[in-house]
């Protein structure tokens, strides 16, 4: 047992139980707030498998940018005097525990079922890991990605990602837009968005 | 590998960059045409698209393709292309009228440049997709394709279901990416490389699977997160949904492009690098097949929502086309071949059907009994209908036969009989459910008013068809006619 | 047992997913439904890591492929969200299955 061991072990059970928490909780904040703290062991793993740029990504983009979008959202359809509850998650609108431990019961199998024979294979296949130098690094990073075209096999995804965000951008607008000529309906609704909350 | 700005490689990769550009500029289209915003998108849409083809057609292509960056063209990829290229452009022309107030119960369409810059992006993603060389192209081409999907779906915005269909189908698509990403990492983890020369390579040098969880991990998973695109049992709960909530012409797309998208999505892994010899995949497409017929057939027969027996008879036709993947080693040559025949009678038919449902639509709601008079008000119409049902079902001599034959023999290649019996049987159960449109459409007026069903609920004045409705209904007819009697439209493919 | 190696990264990674793939299935609130995909997707982006550091630690691909992921999952956010916030627009409510305008039912009666 060496100290990235410890490591490892404390933050992997704390990001399975933060998780957990998230999936189980009954407010959305908190199961927001619970995932983004869940990315902080995550990213201690990162650390310690030599991620160190992915680590710097998972807190600064995923948790810092991406979450921060869901709670943003929460909030702004949160007009429920409760704080944090989002409508539709009262306790009645849940689905029974019972079934809920039925459909856990399942998964876990399930579960069972594939985490043995990766097991059986991870523990077959692996030796000691073999790294080059600067692994995970924000250099060797951007070696990897900046390569001249001519001899650089990440070019088309690379751009493809970028397309893809630029398709995100298009709809996201496309939904926020209002209407040029909303129906009644509609305009009613949205004012009632406007002045609903008290 | 040729340098990126060489000749071959320009000409190879010209018509997927003119794509791009075009979809950029039907974006921008709205801001430049201040009047007809939506005649104008659709006309500059419509002839990029039609430049995009003849690009596809006519730029030379050495023999064994071309391949740059995790992206490669091969002959087959362009004919991928062709496919792709002629759905969009066919759900662009099926689109126009919608854009037009009254032309629907449903409600018009707005925003004909997100409209059709996202169908188009979707498109750039199908092109991606089939012209992966690595995975992380596959992934992305496999997002690009579907995520401008969602949103289409969700468009619609003075109808409550098309939000909600929307939702839906991101969802069950977000789950579905999510399954191959970690499908992905396990190939990943199996081969040390993404590419699908290393990934071939480590398939086939196995002794055995057993050996080799991560790699059948890997490929279950991807397998799972295709079957939600191809709508294939046990992931075709979204289908129904979807296709019902979804502005009509975005149905047409769902069940024609992005079908073939996912159709050519499979055949490019699974019959190329994950083609894994030491282990019969081929049973597990089998049964994914029989599932699918099953769940097809038995939806089909009790809807009355013209929609949802579409979406049903989509995931029956889904079926018949994963036999495709049952034939076993050699058969990729054929099986590629009678997909992409079966695809381009299959869009054809749906079209055509489309094309019916949207003029009916304009004055009745979407269901079966709509269709009754039919003949009556629109002889030609019905006659097309007749025309694309029985083309579905897979008569002689119209093309869906050939194309199901042609399935059929691939599975036979490898002795799947049984499954071949069920396919059969499953085309006779689809003759029984198919002729319940046909029966409707020639039903006379008077009897159904003699029996007092809800007449007034029909209105039964004669539909006209505009000189351009004309053309496309007579365009669709000739199609599903030659393409099932002239052999030598598959020996065009073929060659291609 | 409780070591840093591949058989308990993967492990854990196969946790998360499963965990993603229960708040998937049975919690009805969107916004709980996106938040269950990326349990899902940090599952795993952490197998690809975990392979990449304990297989193959001659090349960053999988390090390349998480960046890709996180750009795929803000993306897939984004459009969710703003599909969640239409849908409250409309309806004030974002439970799913509570206000269905689709379905078997529906059908049959629009007959």
């Amino acid at each position: 047992m060496t100290v990235p061991d410890i490591l490892f072990a404390i933050s992997a059970v704390a990001v399975a139980l933060l998780s957990l928490c998230v999936v189980l909780a009954r407010n959305p904040v908190r199961s927001t707030l619970l995932l983004i703290l869940s990315f902080l062991p995550i990213s201690l793993v990162y650390v310690l498998m030599q991620a160190s740029f992915v680590a710097i990504l998972q807190v600064m983009v995923y948790a810092g940018a991406i979450m921060m979008l869901f709670t943003f959202v929460i909030m702004m359809i949160n007009p429920a005097p409760h704080a944090g509850e989002i409508p539709g998650e009262e306790p009645g609108a849940e689905p029974s525990r019972k079934s809920d431990v039925l459909w856990f019961a399942l998964l876990a199998l399930l579960g069972l079922v594939l985490i043995v024979p990766v097991r059986y294979a991870a523990v077959r296949m692996v030796a000691q890991p073999v790294t080059k130098p600067d692994f995970g690094g924000v250099q060797s990073m951007a070696q990897l990605i900046f390569t001249h075209p001519d001899h650089n096999p990440l070019t088309v995804s690379f751009e493809l990602i970028s397309i893809l965000i630029l398709v995100g951008v298009i709809a996201a607008v496309n939904f926020g837009r209002r209407q040029a000529h909303p129906t009644s309906g509609s305009a009613t609704q949205a004012n009632q968005l406007k002045d609903g909350n008290p | 590998m040729s340098t990126p700005f060489s000749t071959p490689f320009l000409s190879a990769f010209l018509p997927d960059l003119a794509l791009l550009v075009l979809a950029l500029v039907v974006l921008t289209t709205e801001i430049v045409f201040r009047k007809h915003q939506a005649r104008w998108t659709a006309r500059v849409a419509v002839a990029g698209l039609a430049a995009v083809l003849i690009l596809l057609a006519a730029l030379p292509l050495p023999s064994g393709g071309v391949a740059y960056a995790g992206y490669q063209v091969t002959r087959s990829v362009v004919v991928w292309k062709q496919l792709f290229a002629l759905a969009t452009l066919a759900t662009i022309l099926l689109s126009r009228s919608y854009f037009r107030n009254g032309h629907s119960l449903r409600g018009a369409l707005a925003n004909p440049g997100a409209f059709y810059g996202l169908l188009l992006f979707s498109t750039t993603g199908m092109f991606a997709l089939v012209s992966a060389r690595d995975l992380l192209t596959f992934y992305i081409g496999l997002e690009l394709a579907t995520l401008p999907l969602y949103a289409l779906t969700a468009l619609q915005p003075r109808n409550a279901g098309s939000i909600e269909a929307g939702s839906k189908y991101m969802l069950m698509g977000a789950f579905a990416s999510a399954l191959s990403l970690f499908g992905i990492s396990f190939l990943y983890g199996a081969a040390g490389s993404l590419g699908f020369d290393a990934l071939a390579k480590v398939a086939s040098a196995q002794p055995s699977l057993s050996a080799q969880p991560f790699l059948l991990a890997g490929v279950l998973m991807l397998l799972g997160s295709l079957g939600f695109k191809l709508a294939m049992v046990p992931f075709q709960m979204w289908a129904p949904d979807v296709y019902e909530g979804a502005p009509t012409a975005v149905t047409a797309f769902l069940s024609t492009g992005s079908k073939a998208a996912a159709v050519a999505a499979t055949t490019t892994l699974f019959l190329g690098p994950l083609n894994l010899p030491r282990i019969d995949l081929g049973a597990i497409f089998a049964l994914a097949a029989v599932l699918s017929l099953l769940a097809g057939t038995l939806g089909a027969m009790r809807q009355s929502n013209l929609r949802r027996f579409i979406a049903y008879s989509s995931i029956a036709q889904a079926g018949y086309m994963l036999m495709a993947f049952t034939g076993g080693e050699g058969s990729e040559a054929a099986a590629r071949i009678a997909l992409q025949y079966n695809l381009l009678v299959y869009g054809t038919a749906s079209f055509a059907l489309f094309f019916v449902v949207s003029l009916v639509g304009r004055s009745a709601p979407e269901t079966i009994p709509s269709l009754r008079g039919l003949s009556a008000r629109s002889p030609a119409l019905a006659a097309l209908l007749a025309l694309s049902l029985f083309s579905l079902i897979g008569i002689p001599p119209l093309a869906g036969f050939l194309g199901k034959f042609l399935l059929f023999a691939v599975a036979a290649r490898n002795g799947h009989y049984t499954l071949i019996f069920i396919g059969a049987l499953a085309v006779a159960l689809s003759f029984y459910y198919y002729m319940r449109l046909l029966k409707e459409a020639y039903q006379p007026v008077q009897t159904a008013e003699n029996r007092g069903a809800p007449a007034s609920a029909v209105p039964l004045s004669p539909i006209r068809l505009s000189l351009a409705g004309k053309c496309a209904a007579a365009l669709l007819a000739i199609l599903l006619v030659v393409l099932g009697t002239c052999p030598g439209m598959l020996n065009f493919i073929a060659s291609r | 047992m409780i070591g840093l190696n591949l058989a308990n990264a993967l492990t854990l990674s196969l946790v998360l997913v499963l965990i993603g793939a229960f708040g998937m299935l049975r919690r009805r609130s969107l916004i709980l439904v996106l938040l269950s995909i990326e349990i899902m997707l940090n599952g795993a982006n952490l197998a690809l890591i975990s392979f990449n550091f304990f297989l193959w630690g001659t090349s960053e691909t999988g390090h390349y492929l998480y960046m890709l992921s996180i750009g795929v999952a803000a993306v897939e956010a984004a459009v969710g969200l703003a599909m969640v916030i239409v849908i409250f627009r409309n309806t004030r409510d974002v439970t799913r299955d509570r206000v269905s305008l689709l379905g078997e039912t529906k059908a049959e009666a629009e007959a």
